[in-house]
């Protein structure tokens, strides 16, 4: 073949960048005459936000406007702030944003703000920002609801959480769980050497809380913080003979962690309210955009915000009684 | 006795340069057939050809009779040509046995290794070289000379009809070559045709039958060595006459010492080395393989560690621990192997030549392109390097030419002490010759100049005095009349 | 004569396959072999509970999916090149394979599917980095890409569960009270050895990575057998995917996320290099061991969770420094000549 190899290589690389930057998700059509709002999200790949999305999308609909789902898939900060960026650079109608980090996502926000486009977060907040609305439990709530789960179920000996450790919102879900179990459950023993960093992989789930086992014989409790730490765990348990008897509860309700609580693998997982983040996001950001916020006369003169600025979407537990209704069909 | 393989109007056209232009060839069975020729003549690309490696423009080449067309190499060892190429092409990490049967390791029914098999196959076929190398060891522990033997045994185990070889002794001593050179005349006698490309008159004169001469791509005659001179063959290769091969010996040595070197002694060894250098001279380093010049200048160089040794430079004392403080101080080291650790060999001449002189053809910091031509095209005319431009990647040039960047980048240093280790080794007579004229110019302008050769005529040619070195100590000095070749080799050699 | 010897023994077959053999590769895997020796005896020592059955079984079952795909990946680092996508087509592998059983498809016509997904992934590798000659590096990580992008797509991004019980018994049965995925990984890396030490055509990968010239003009077809090894690099880490599954009965789009810096990180501990030509599949697995020992000995030591990461990494800069020294150190040039 007498391809110039050097050439090739030239354009190889920039195809693959291309690809690269495309794959970064940020979607450059356009529907022509529709109101077009943007979903922001980081790992956007995984099915949490998914929930989310089916909200919104339903609110389009309704709305007959379009949404829009983009994000950086990865876990990184500088990723999320440059789609951001590149989102508000297309003018979009509004923005519903989940925020990676609060600090770094901030000056994007209020920049969004001042030049005109209504942006609220949910799931995670950046609350410093001139965001209008936050729609969520919030992690660390979430985590309280897990402690007060193993809490109930567990009496004394020690309880284990899987976390991936420099994630921000798997942070605050192992934190709301810990300081718990340490207020109101005394009997359990819990705290930072019984975390487990999953790395974001089953894998890694399953040996290092196989390798806890080990180490602290007593375990009864264990507390998943991302739906792969679930599925690894379950099979550590299953693995080591102690499915029965210790109680593990997950999070996200993916059709794998619903499978896992109907064949009792996994004992209950929490359910984030994250159909009505989606939802009700578009509809506030819609009826900004729309002119149809009238509580006062001119709220942005008067300084005040167009919006509730907190709106707490639940937390449910699911288990094998209920676990039917979050199925998809 | 018939021919075995003809070649005709063999053409082969390279971008800026015609390689071959209607070569010819008539190698008959059973004879040592060599080839000779200038750099860039096409030998090279010649043996290509016939290996399989390169495919011509035109020509014809017939085997037996029959047209044949090698056009992998794969189809040329099918056709019982084997090649031996003058870069060593083993696997390092590789047994020895491994090298020599690539892709035809004997297997059992399941396709696996028999490795008893295997070793002693590779076993006899080193013994018939008398190479007493043990098969099973990785080839990366061998010598470059073994590395050589091995490169043959591997074409040898081919039990081929043609045995091709691209300058086989260029690493080897006198004495292995004339082993080696007797063991192809005991394969010729069996009737396998061998056809070899040398720049060494002596070996050719001494062991081939006919000898094809080629010059500038163009086939020039093909002659019976009993019937020719060396000199008509050079004559032949260059179109004119050569002369006295060597330059006159010095007429200005002076007794002040540009270097003086006391108690270099290396790491792990007892032996304790001094010697110096004058003003005008050069000082020539003679030995057998493995008596550890090489060793020796690596150390003053600062290539290599020291346990101990004092080093004066024109009466000062000063310190070498690395290669940057010796080039700093005006060394220059020309290495013995010029691809392993001489050249940048994906870089163009104009890179290579600047490597030493980083800060000669910068600015601040920041490489300026016009200075870094000037450097070259500077060296290209004073040491007449052919090549298409000073762009051009270093690999692509013959090994004469390679030899003389190498040679190029240390003369950018304008060093006042330069070693080079076997300067001239594979490289063609007219080059060699401009080499040699070359050196004596630098040492009569002041520049110390050692040479460190295993060609015991260039060592006695060009060197003004000449130390003898064996097992890692130097043990002899001759200069003036004692400097002969019994004396030389009575020295390196006795115990 | 020119004499180069280590030590000659003497020549009877037994000894002569042992002799070689033995020399050049225990030599490598033998440091690493008494560190993880070392390292095991420590631990239980130190915290008692090392060699409990459950504690094997769990760092055996750790591995056992990463040692599938070290076949793979040893042979694409041993021809001189690696193969940065088998973390993708783990997971894409394991998705197909989840999709196809999840609408019905009998277990072996989804194995299959899941498999040769892994083969197109391989195949195309192979053809990217012969034919149209784009390094490895770009070619691996751009179907390192491709093919996590072609698990998400497929998935729709969630998980995928609803696997028939009979699919199970690969990742969750047992024989003889060992996991059957274990044993599978320990006949595989036994296969992929022998082949590797004894297969006249597998042996060609160490000509071609030690120097891919010379195998050319040997009449080694350089292209045909790179092209095999990513073929068959595809086509483990689509198995290991596909076992993955069923040890955790879900299929999730995300797994296998770094693994591919993991495994060529194990291997190179265990003796390959990244310019080729050398390295052993066992020794790959004895890197895994190194790496799982470590993961395992910091969680029985109590390492704080937040210091497993520096740990880890500082570990393995000095096994791998330790290592590479010794093995400079072994393979030193003996009564090595210059002309000088």
């Amino acid at each position: 073949m007498n391809i110039n190899r050097r050439e090739f290589l030239k354009k190889s690389g920039i195809a693959a960048a291309a690809a690269f930057a495309a794959s970064q998700g940020v979607n450059l059509t356009r529907a022509q005459d529709m109101q077009t709002y943007y979903m922001v999200s980081f790992l956007s790949g995984i099915s949490y936000w998914a929930d989310a999305f089916r909200g919104m999308q339903d609110a389009a609909t309704y709305l007959g406007v379009e949404a829009v789902y983009t994000g950086t898939p990865e876990y990184d900060i500088t990723g999320e702030v440059r789609v951001l960026e590149e989102t508000l650079g297309l003018e979009p109608d509004g923005v519903v944003l989940t925020v990676i980090q609060a600090d770094a996502l901030q000056p994007t926000i209020n920049n969004a703000i001042s030049s005109g486009i209504p942006l609220v977060t949910f799931d995670a907040d950046s609350p410093q920002s001139d965001r209008y609305a936050f729609l969520g439990t919030g992690n660390y709530a979430a985590g309280v609801m897990a402690a007060r789960y193993i809490g109930g179920l567990v009496d004394g000996g020690k309880a284990a959480v899987i976390t991936v450790p420099s994630q921000n919102n798997l942070a605050q879900r192992t934190q709301g769980f810990i300081d718990t179990i340490t207020a109101e459950f005394p009997n359990i023993e819990t705290g930072d050497s019984f975390i487990v960093d999953n790395q974001n992989t089953s894998e890694q789930a399953a040996s290092g809380l196989a390798a806890l086992l080990q180490a602290e014989p007593d375990i009864r409790g264990v507390f998943s913080s991302n739906a792969q730490a679930a599925i690894g765990a379950s099979s550590a348990l299953r693995e080591a003979g102690l499915s029965d008897s210790v109680h593990h509860i997950g999070f996200d309700f993916d059709e794998g962690t619903l499978d896992l609580i109907d064949n009792g693998q996994l004992g209950a997982t929490l359910a984030q309210g994250t159909w009505q983040m989606g939802f009700w996001g578009l509809m506030f950001a819609y009826m900004v955009r729309n002119g149809n916020i009238a509580s006062v006369a001119d709220w942005m003169s008067a300084g005040i915000s167009p919006l509730p600025p907190y709106v707490d979407t639940g937390v449910v537990v699911i288990n094998d009684t209920n676990s039917q209704f979050w199925r998809a069909e | 006795m018939d021919s075995l393989l003809t070649a005709s109007r063999i053409t082969k056209q390279y971008p800026g340069t015609l390689a071959l232009d209607n070569v010819q060839l008539d190698l008959k069975a059973g004879e040592v057939h060599a080839i000779i020729g200038e750099n860039g003549a096409g030998k090279s690309t010649f043996m290509k050809i016939l290996a399989g490696v390169v495919i011509p423009d035109s020509g014809q080449i017939t085997l037996n009779g029959q047209p044949i067309s090698p056009s992998t190499p794969g189809e040329a060892l099918s056709l019982g040509i084997a090649t031996v190429h003058q870069e060593l092409s083993l696997i390092p990490t590789l047994s020895v046995a491994e090298n020599i049967f690539p892709g035809r390791l004997p297997t059992n029914m399941f396709g696996m290794v028999r490795y008893g098999a295997l070793f002693k196959q590779a076993q006899q076929v080193l013994s018939e070289l008398d190479v007493a190398v043990d098969s099973r060891i990785s080839v990366e522990q061998l010598s470059i000379a073994n590395q050589q033997l091995v490169e043959i045994a591997k074409a040898i185990s081919l039990d081929c009809k043609i045995l091709i070889l691209d300058e086989p002794t260029s690493a080897l001593t006198d004495h292995e070559s004339d082993r080696l050179l007797a063991f192809l005349k005991r394969l010729a006698n069996e009737g396998v045709s061998i056809l070899y490309i040398s720049h060494k008159l002596k070996e050719i004169f001494m062991s081939a039958d006919r000898v094809t001469v080629l010059r500038d791509g163009k086939y020039i005659g093909t002659h019976v060595i009993s019937e020719v001179e060396p000199d008509d063959v050079i004559r032949m290769m260059v179109g004119r006459e050569l002369g006295n091969i060597y330059p006159d010996k010095s007429t200005r040595v002076t007794q002040s010492r540009l270097l003086e070197v006391q108690n270099l002694r290396l790491p792990d060894s007892p032996i304790s080395n001094n010697f110096y250098l004058q003003e005008g001279e050069i000082l020539g380093f003679a030995g057998l393989i493995g008596s550890g010049r090489s060793e020796l200048a690596h150390a003053l160089f600062g290539a290599a560690p020291r346990a101990s040794g004092n080093i004066t430079l024109n009466g000062r004392r000063v310190q070498i621990k690395s290669p940057r403080d010796a080039i700093r101080l005006g060394l220059g080291y020309l290495t013995e192997d010029r691809k392993q650790a001489g050249l940048f060999l994906e870089m163009s001449l104009k890179e290579n030549m600047s490597a030493t002189v980083l800060d000669k053809v910068s600015q601040a910091s920041v490489m300026m392109p016009s200075k870094q031509r000037v450097l070259a095209h500077e060296y290209v005319q004073r040491l007449s390097i052919s090549a298409s431009s000073i762009e051009q990647e270093v690999r692509r040039l013959s090994g004469g030419n390679q030899q003389k960047v190498l040679v190029a980048k240390w003369l950018a240093i304008q060093p006042h002490i330069l070693i080079v280790d076997e300067p001239t080794r594979g490289i063609d007579v007219g080059a060699k010759k401009e080499i040699h004229h070359l050196l004596r110019e630098l040492a009569q302008n002041g520049v110390g100049v050692i040479i460190i050769s295993s060609e015991l005529s260039e060592i006695l040619g060009m060197s003004d005095r000449v130390l003898v070195m064996r097992e890692g100590a130097i043990v002899a000095e001759y200069s003036g009349e004692d400097a002969t070749e019994e004396n030389i080799i009575r020295s390196a050699s006795s115990h | 004569m020119t004499v180069e010897n280590t030590s000659i023994k003497p020549k009877n077959t037994s000894n002569q396959i042992v002799g070689l053999l033995g020399q050049l590769v225990r030599v490598r895997e033998f440091t690493l072999v008494a560190m993880i020796i070392a390292i095991a005896i420590g631990l239980e020592l130190y915290t008692g509970r090392f060699f409990t059955p459950l504690n094997i079984n769990a760092i055996s079952l750790g591995f056992s999916t990463s040692a599938v795909i070290v076949f793979g990946m040893t042979l694409a680092l041993v021809s001189g090149g690696f193969d940065l996508s088998v973390g993708s087509v783990f997971a894409l592998g394991g998705v197909v394979t989840a999709t196809a059983l999840r609408s019905g498809t009998p277990i072996p016509l989804a194995i299959l599917a899941g498999l040769a997904v892994g083969l197109v992934a391989g195949f195309t590798n192979g053809i990217l980095i012969t034919k149209v000659q784009i390094n490895p590096f770009i070619t691996t990580l751009g179907m390192m890409g491709i093919a996590r992008g072609a698990a998400l797509a497929v998935t729709k991004g969630t998980t995928v569960a609803g696997l028939p019980q009979e699919f199970f018994v690969y990742g969750q049965g047992k024989l003889f009270d060992i996991f059957n995925l274990i044993i599978i990984a320990l006949i595989i890396i036994l296969i992929g050895d022998i082949l590797m030490r004894r297969s006249a055509i597998f042996r060609q990968v160490y000509y071609v990575g030690g120097n891919e010239e010379a195998a050319r003009l040997s009449g080694i077809n350089v292209d045909r057998m790179k092209i095999a090894v990513y073929t068959l690099s595809g086509i483990f880490a689509a198995l290991a995917g596909i076992l993955s599954v069923s040890r955790f009965t879900v299929a999730d789009p995300g797994a296998g996320t770094g693994e591919e810096l993991r495994i060529i990180a194990a291997c190179i501990i265990g003796g390959c290099s990244l310019q080729g030509g050398r390295g052993t599949v066992i020794g790959g697995l004895f890197g895994l061991i190194f790496v799982g020992l470590i993961n395992n000995g910091m969680v029985l030591l109590r390492v704080p969770v937040y210091w497993q990461q520096l740990s880890m990494g500082i570990v393995l800069l000095l096994a791998v420094g330790f290592d590479t020294l010794s093995q400079r150190w072994q393979s030193r040039p003996r009564n090595r000549q210059s002309t000088g």
